[in-house]
């Protein structure tokens, strides 16, 4: 294994392919509403909201935060070992999947815990945002699931050419984007009061 | 293009591991120009169909109809009587505009069918398009009636049948989007598939129509809510899931009106 | 083990570190922050800034935007600017 950078500069190369980077800022621009959104209706009803987030199980948000993130450390670990050792690269990609699988895992959790408690998507509207954004947000990590689980496939490849690199760069842009998204779901909807 | 680097993405590493090897260019002309070449006049024109297509679904939808701003799904039945009663021939004249728009979009759609028919060699993309064009035109269709069903005769009958096919109208616009997601992804596949030397659609435009088919998501979100951004006269369920389709058509229309100049000017030289 | 402390001594395992300290620490800041501010304007401000931060470093070091070309590197942060400048706004004005 070698990690030398060479004496010449280092040309700048877009991660993946330039459509995957369409998909991430066209997604980030519906949920940069979805954010506004929320916070237009939090500012008619603080008392509902504040008062709602209290249900929610912050220590449980952030454990998904962590596990997403420990997720994207492997698909860049993954990234960077594709070309060379392979092996490992499919090992961190199934790592990383099962990543996903966890947070799905405790998702159902939350859902079930609010629903026996009474709060569901029609409670009020913070449970309403609640529902829907963790909800569309999962459907994102589904798909990311199945993405790196191709690139896996795509790793397994006897011989990989450079176009099968990049598809695996491209699948690791899109489970970092799921990630990030995460990030700020869980600011807005667990932590900001 | 510079070689892939796979141990460290900052350097250039002119040689790649030994088991990498370049991926393979293309080697053959874009299926299109087969498409296109028997009669690529006749195929702008249905490709430039789409243009008049969106101007007149609009003047239908929001000049006549005056259906921008929506309704709001809260509103009483007798609310919303007294709305069609207040744009009668409107509405009537504007759904004529929006199912006369759905139906003859079907040429446009088959050119990009028939594009994919060639790019994607299985065939597979191709009938599924055609079976998500087709329910997708069906269904804008059927907003467009039960809309003109709501204006047939209000007042005449009780205010909670108005209201009724008033919200089939709104919800048809929105719930069944899954065939219009699957067009776009049929699209994408079949872009991602086609690897001429030359092809209609960059790469670009397969993310696009990817992300195209995930904006439609919200739109399943009406069902649930009566107020808010996600009610049928929402900015998230329905502003959003509307634009984007029509951006979309756009986008596509744009690709296939060049590939289609190319052809025309083609055959005026050959 | 010997990948894990391979991979430790890299800068994404650093950044990692980084985001999950923070991710605690908003934690504490959204349920105790009477502990470090009596303002709840604060510690909500704080909350985005930390969030948007995470991101940037998710952007530039996760996603390779620091090695891209400075077009979309700069989009990237100029809209992670951008949107977290418009919540804190929006969140302080109401």
């Amino acid at each position: 294994m070698s990690n030398d950078v060479l004496t010449a500069p280092p040309t700048r190369r877009v991660p993946g392919e330039v459509g995957i980077w369409v998909f991430i800022f066209g997604d980030l621009t519906m949920f940069t509403l979805f954010f506004f959104s929320f916070l237009y209706e939090r500012s008619y009803q603080q008392d509902v909201f504040t008062g709602s987030q209290q249900h929610l199980n912050v220590g449980l948000g952030s454990f998904n935060t962590i596990l997403l993130l420990t997720g994207s450390l492997l698909v860049v670990n993954a990234v960077h070992t594709a070309a060379s050792r392979p092996a490992q690269a499919r090992r961190q990609l199934l790592l990383a999947v099962l990543t996903g699988a966890w947070f799905l895992v405790d998702k159902v959790y939350e859902y079930s815990e609010l629903t026996r408690h009474g709060y569901t998507p029609a409670t009020n509207d913070f449970f309403m945002y609640y529902y829907v954004f963790t909800g569309i947000h999962a459907v994102h990590l589904i798909v990311g699931m199945i993405v790196l689980l191709l690139a896996r496939r795509t790793v397994a490849r006897p011989v990989r050419s450079t176009g099968d690199l990049r598809f695996v760069e491209t699948a690791a842009s899109y489970w970092h984007l799921v990630d990030l998204l995460w990030i700020v779901l869980f600011a807005l909807l667990f932590v900001l009061n | 293009m510079p070689s892939y680097s796979a141990t460290s993405p900052t350097a250039l590493d002119p040689s790649p591991p030994a088991d990498v090897v370049p991926s393979p260019s293309p080697d053959h002309e874009s299926p299109a120009a087969d498409v296109l070449r028997s009669n690529p006049r006749f195929t702008l024109l249905c490709i430039r169909s789409n243009h008049v297509l969106t101007v007149v679904f609009f003047l239908g939808w929001a000049v006549a109809a005056r259906f921008f701003p929506p309704p709001h799904p809260s509103w009483s039945a007798e609310r919303i009587v007294a709305e069609y009663q207040d744009n009668l021939t409107g509405i009537r004249v504007g759904c004529a505009l929006m199912m006369a728009s759905f139906g003859l979009w079907a040429v446009w759609g088959a050119v990009v069918a028939a594009w994919s028919r060639r790019a994607d060699r299985t065939r597979i993309m191709t009938y599924a398009q055609i079976a998500s064009l087709a329910l997708s035109e069906m269904i804008g269709i059927l907003c467009a009636f039960f809309w003109s069903l709501a204006a047939y005769r209000p007042g005449e009958i009780a205010p909670d049948i108005t209201l009724t096919l008033n919200d089939m109208g709104w919800l048809m616009f929105l719930l069944p989007w899954p065939p219009f997601a699957m067009w776009c992804v049929c699209v994408a596949v079949a872009i991602f598939r086609d690897t001429s030397a030359d092809p209609v659609f960059p790469r670009w435009t397969a993310f696009y129509s990817l992300l195209t088919a995930f904006l439609y998501l919200p739109a399943l979100l009406p069902i649930f809510f009566k107020t808010g951004f996600f009610g049928y006269n929402g900015l998230l369920g329905m502003f959003v899931p509307l634009v984007v389709f029509f951006v979309w058509l756009e986008v596509i229309t744009h690709y296939l009106t060049r590939a289609a100049k190319k052809a025309v000017r083609a055959q005026a030289a050959g | 083990m010997n990948t894990l402390l391979r991979n430790m001594r890299k800068p994404a395992a650093v950044v990692w570190l980084i985001l999950a300290a923070a991710t605690i620490l908003s934690w504490r800041l959204g349920t105790d922050h009477g502990i470090f501010f009596d303002d709840r304007m604060v510690a909500g401000t704080l909350v985005l800034l930390i969030a948007f931060g995470k991101v940037v470093l998710v952007g530039t070091h996760f996603m390779e935007l620091r090695t891209a070309p400075r077009g979309l590197l700069g989009l990237f942060t100029g809209w992670a600017a951008a949107v977290c400048l418009g919540l804190i706004g929006y969140y302080l004005m109401t």
